[in-house]
């Protein structure tokens, strides 16, 4: 089926530990697909992305086509199917923060991180993504910050919060 | 709710009268009115995903205001009040479709769905014809998906009945919805052919051109320009109604034709790419004497046919027009029902049992609520059926959602409750494919077994079923008489792809036990394996094998294609006289004197389904170079004998002369008075596509009989007997779905009347398989490869799997083998790669192979694993082989390209 990747067993792929996590995940459902996006998350934590490798083991592993786990993970704009930098920030480009001016803030954001809105910064430090709502629209502009909320927004709040994490990169 | 009921409903303050228990989209559809959709489907049900059918409703008469609801979800009720026409309505619509549109790319010049698209026709439907939208289209990169499917994804308007079509209701797990919102993809995880049997529905399912035809666009035609008929599937037993379609008398595609009692909606890949046969670089053009071109009139090939002891070997490949006629040339006791002896008592076990009991349609296979499958191999051997049985799957689903009062058309309510309400599908048998592996009671056995456990569950079910002693009755067969006895509606499938009579006569018992509930279905070898056996059944009919002992015989052959038939005639070629092949395909070796014979498309015929049914198919060109239909040759020939078939002057002649021995043939080709265009009013090019040869416009080439014309002349055709789908404002095949409820008229005449006697079968020994090898070789077929004539179709060829052996994991590790090996059975010369599955009896291998590719072997003592020289010589075999048809592929759609540039001088009237 695959003929860029190696085939390799269960073992190889994942860790032990992760395959023990994926099944008390499991265990928690009436068929082992419903454990698809625990499962997906679980080899997130470990690696920060899933790569396609990791897809295959764990659609054997939930016994379901690799096409159909692609589907899961591609659905939730918190799964990454590419490598992403050690921070990521999902700005949210709904209505409220549209109305808030959010489309300054992301040219802001952009043009300090020399990227554009999906990519990573050229360090590796930053990925900048965007996200239908983080439904704290009384809160507009928002964003969340490696799955912390972050909310009423300004560009002051975010150069400091950017100087902390640059920061953190060069010490 | 029964279908019967009427309500009334009130749509723009008419009344109809609609039947109850639908939605209102097929009522509106039903009664001829226009409401454009996407995402519906009538084999499929709604999910109300594209939002396209908005109506609106009014509490009642005062009501001015109203809602807007989707049609296609709301039931019709008594009393309901609809407005379709007004503002508010058509205005939602039209900005919907503007809405989806944002993302289609416009490129209907170069699409070639277009034409025929159900996107153009909805899009002109709701009026919107002003592009507004400013905005960036998304892109999408294609994927590659085998040689039958072209993938082009910017086109999608995702009302994702792909997935509904190829995911839940075929069961492929290798096409989904990927991403979301405006990112929406519809294809598989990475590039790679479409695992599913069924994909080629997606180019009739996709409402516009996501998936399209790539045989046929590598030799397009617009639809308008198309020349079709009426046809049937020519490639299993079950008959399926499709339209062939051609342009410069040349076949370029077949598509589905509606059949609500049997394929419904859908065709298989076999069917819907199989025909290209009609267009192999093997194709047999000529008159052939001993391999060289020759001449009817030659004193030859005339010495070659001269009359004396002749022996008619008939076809199940071939029409009942072809065999009947071979049978009255040399005489019902000189007639052999085909070139598989194995075939004759599966064939005669057949013609019995439906002779007393009926066997279930596609249509009432669908309604089962427990399927007991006996070794038959479905998935290959009719994978439309197995298509069948996997909707009746989710009955129990439908009917716990009536219990919640949620409709039954309710898709993806149904789809969320049939994990908890399964139906039983009990599997006697061998393998691994899509219906083994949802059975709830799967035994492994052989066919033997699957017999003899056949029989003890007839007699747990009754105790007057006879049953062979000795039969240690398994605990699966305990289960499947609890869970048949507690069925309302029991489907039994069994058939003769195993080879074994005694699973006929077994399922035919099981069916006797249950009474009148249960639905019998036997599935038949080949596409006129039935109407063969009809003919063979009749009294005067000498026994095959005496008969062809008769010394210096000539054999007359009705050619048959599969490595097996192949075998068996080169065994009894040998003490031949002479042996004649009429054939649409060059026969290898062992024949003195080749006739070309019209193939699927190019003449009309009729063919005898796996319930007796008689389905006629009529031409859409004309038969190519010197060909004929066979039972033309063989009427040529009844002249030079002075035999009285000789008097026979055309098909409605012969037709009458079949007719006064199958009486209900009559029914089969009623007279159409008006006759019916073939081709579109708009076709393109009538009167200068052969200018460069004549500028006077030839005469359309007539067949008597036939009702339909191969011109523009002449009527659409309403319903069943369309030539094409067509319906004023619907050029897409989504047509058909317009009144389908109302389609019954088929012309098809059941040649077999069920009695109705109950008659038990008794254990014959001759079911009994003495074996005594170490490993047993049960044949397992795949789809693509176990068919003979798709075979020669490049793009099934292309999709046939290298001849495979599966053996049980422990085994093969007893034996150190492991998977991906290649082996060989003791000292045989076929090279097998080794898979694993559970699905294999002990002490047995299955083994899959090619239909073309000879292996006799029934056991063997060793499994063998190739060494070295044979690893290299099978994989250079294998490599030339691809080359080899992938030049050839070339080579005709060349020669196809440049005939459609030159149209040969024989295709006009008087210069051939």
């Amino acid at each position: 089926m695959n003929q860029s990747i190696p085939i390799r067993t269960l073992h190889e792929s994942l860790t032990e530990a992760e395959r023990e996590a994926v099944e008390a995940a499991c265990s928690h459902y009436e068929q082992r697909p419903a454990a698809a996006i625990d499962a997906l998350m679980i080899v997130q934590q470990q690696r920060g992305w899933v790569d396609d490798e990791r897809l295959y083991a764990l659609a054997e592993l939930l016994g379901m086509s690799a096409t159909e786990l692609e589907g899961v993970a591609t659905f939730y704009n918190h799964i990454y199917r590419q490598p992403v930098g050690r921070h990521v920030i999902h700005l949210c480009n709904s209505i409220s923060c549209w109305l808030q001016d959010v489309g300054a803030l992301e040219q802001h954001l952009c043009e300090r991180l020399s990227i554009r809105m999906g990519q990573t910064s050229q360090t590796g430090q930053i990925t900048l993504l965007p996200n239908v709502c983080l439904g704290c629209c009384d809160k507009a502009p928002a964003m969340m910050l490696d799955g912390e909320l972050i909310m009423d927004l300004d560009k002051d709040k975010l150069d400091s919060i950017l100087d902390k994490l640059q920061g953190e990169g060069n010490g | 709710m029964p279908m019967s009921e009427k309500v009334q409903i009130h749509i723009d303050d008419k009344s109809y009268q609609v039947e109850a228990g639908q939605n209102l989209l097929q009522a509106c559809l039903s009664l001829k009115l226009d409401l454009p959709y996407f995402c519906w489907h009538p084999a499929m049900g709604s999910v109300g995903a594209c939002r396209q059918c908005a109506v609106t409703l009014y509490k009642d008469k005062d009501d001015d205001r109203g809602k807007l609801a989707m049609a296609c979800m709301t039931p019709v009720s008594d009393g309901l009040r609809v407005g379709l026409g007004g503002k508010q309505e058509q205005g939602f619509r039209e900005q919907n479709i503007a809405a989806l549109m944002t993302r289609h790319p416009h490129d209907c010049p170069v699409c070639s769905e277009g034409g025929e698209c159900h996107l153009q026709d909805m899009t002109v439907m709701t009026g919107h014809h002003a592009r507004h939208y400013q905005g960036q289209k998304v892109t999408f990169n294609n994927q590659y998906l085998g040689p039958l499917i072209k993938h082009e994804m910017n086109r999608c308007i995702t009302c994702y009945r792909c997935v509904r079509f190829y995911h839940d209701y075929a069961g492929g797990s290798d096409l989904c919805a990927q991403a979301s919102k405006n990112h929406v993809y519809f294809g598989r995880q990475q590039d790679g052919v479409l695992e599913s049997p069924f994909a080629g529905n997606l180019v009739e399912v996709c409402p516009t051109g996501v998936f399209t035809d790539k045989p046929f666009n590598a030799h397009f035609s617009r639809k308008w320009d198309l020349q079709s008929a009426p046809s049937v599937c020519g490639h299993c037993a079950v008959g399926c109604n499709t339209f062939i379609s051609s342009r410069y008398n040349s076949l370029r595609r077949v598509n589905n034709r509606l059949n609500p009692q049997l394929n419904g909606h859908f065709l298989c890949d076999i069917g819907r790419y199989g025909f290209a046969y009609a267009n192999s670089p093997k194709r047999l053009n000529e008159i052939k004497l001993n391999g060289k071109p020759a001449d009817w009139s030659s004193k030859a090939v005339q010495e070659a046919l001269a009359e004396g002891n002749w022996i008619g070997i008939g076809s199940a490949q071939a029409s009942l027009e072809d065999n009947f006629a071979l049978q009255q040339l040399v005489g019902e006791e000189n007639f052999v029902p085909g070139p598989e002896p194995a075939m004759w008592p599966l064939m005669a076990m057949h013609l019995a049992i439906a002779g007393q009991k009926p066997m279930a349609s596609l249509a009432q296979i669908e309604e089962a609520d427990a399927v007991l499958i006996l070794c038959e191999n479905l998935n290959q051997s009719a994978p439309r059926i197995a298509l069948s049985v996997r909707q009746a799957l989710t009955n129990k689903a439908k009917d716990k959602a009536e219990e919640l009062q949620v409709p039954r058309w309710q898709d993806a309510a149904v789809r969320q409750l049939q994990s908890d309400n399964p139906v039983p599908l009990i599997y006697f048998g061998y393998g691994e494919q899509a219906l083994q592996r949802q059975a709830c009671v799967f035994c492994v056995c052989d066919d033997e077994e699957a017999a003899r456990q056949g029989f003890a569950l007839a007699n747990l079910l009754h105790n007057r079923a006879p049953q062979k002693a000795g039969t240690k009755v398994s605990a699966q067969t305990h289960q499947a008489a609890d869970i048949l006895r507690q069925a309302k509606k029991p489907l039994i499938v069994s058939g003769w792809s195993a080879g074994n009579p005694g699973l006929l006569a077994a399922a035919a018992n099981i069916a006797e036990a249950l009474g009148d509930k249960a639905m019998l279905c036997l599935v038949a070898d080949k596409a006129n394996s039935v109407g063969l056996g009809l003919l063979a059944q009749k009294d005067q009919c000498g026994n095959p094998e005496e008969c062809l002992a008769s010394a210096n015989a000539g054999l007359l052959v009705l050619a048959d294609h599969s490595a097996k038939s192949r075998r068996w005639m080169s065994k009894i070629t040998e003490q031949a006289r002479q042996v004649v092949h009429l054939s649409a395909l060059q026969q290898e070796g062992n024949s003195s004197l080749q006739l070309p014979i019209a193939a699927e498309g190019e003449c009309s015929a009729t063919r005898v389904n796996y319930q007796g049914y008689a389905q006629p198919l009529w031409p859409a060109v004309t038969p190519p170079g010197q060909s004929l239909p066979a039972w033309q040759w063989l009427v040529n020939l009844a002249k030079t004998w002075g035999h009285t078939l000789g008097q026979v002057e055309d098909l409605r002649q012969l037709r009458a002369r079949m007719i006064s021995v199958f009486p209900a043939l009559q029914a089969c080709w009623a007279d159409i008075d008006d006759p019916i265009a073939l081709q579109t009013p708009r076709v393109s090019g009538r009167t200068a596509m052969l200018a460069n040869q004549s500028v006077h416009e030839p005469k359309p080439p007539i067949e008597t009989e036939a009702p339909y014309r191969q011109s523009m002349e002449g009527q659409v055709g309403k319903g069943n007997s369309q030539a094409y789908s067509w319906w004023p404002g619907w050029n897409s095949n989504q047509s058909q779905h317009k009144f389908s409820q109302e389609r019954g008229d088929l012309s098809a005449a059941l040649l077999i009347t069920p009695s109705g006697q109950g008659f038990w079968w008794k254990w014959q020994s001759a079911w009994q398989k003495i074996n005594g090898y170490h490993w047993h070789l049960l044949p397992y077929k795949g789809v693509f490869g176990g068919e003979s004539l798709s075979l020669e179709a490049a793009p099934i060829a292309e999709l046939c799997p290298a001849p495979g052996l599966f053996i049980r994991a422990d085994d093969a590790a007893l034996l150190g083998l492991s998977e991906g090996d290649l082996v060989c059975c003791d000292e045989d010369s076929t090279l097998f790669e080794l898979r694993f599955t559970d699905g294999v009896p002990p002490h047995s291998l299955l083994y899959q192979i090619p239909a073309n590719h000879g292996f006799s072997l029934r056991g063997c003592e060793l499994v063998v694993l190739a060494d070295e020289a044979q690893r290299h010589a099978y994989q250079l075999a294998r490599d030339t082989q691809r080359a080899g048809q992938a030049k050839d592929q070339q080579a005709k759609l060349r020669q196809l390209l440049d005939q459609d540039r030159l149209i040969p001088v024989r295709f006009i009237e008087g210069m051939g």
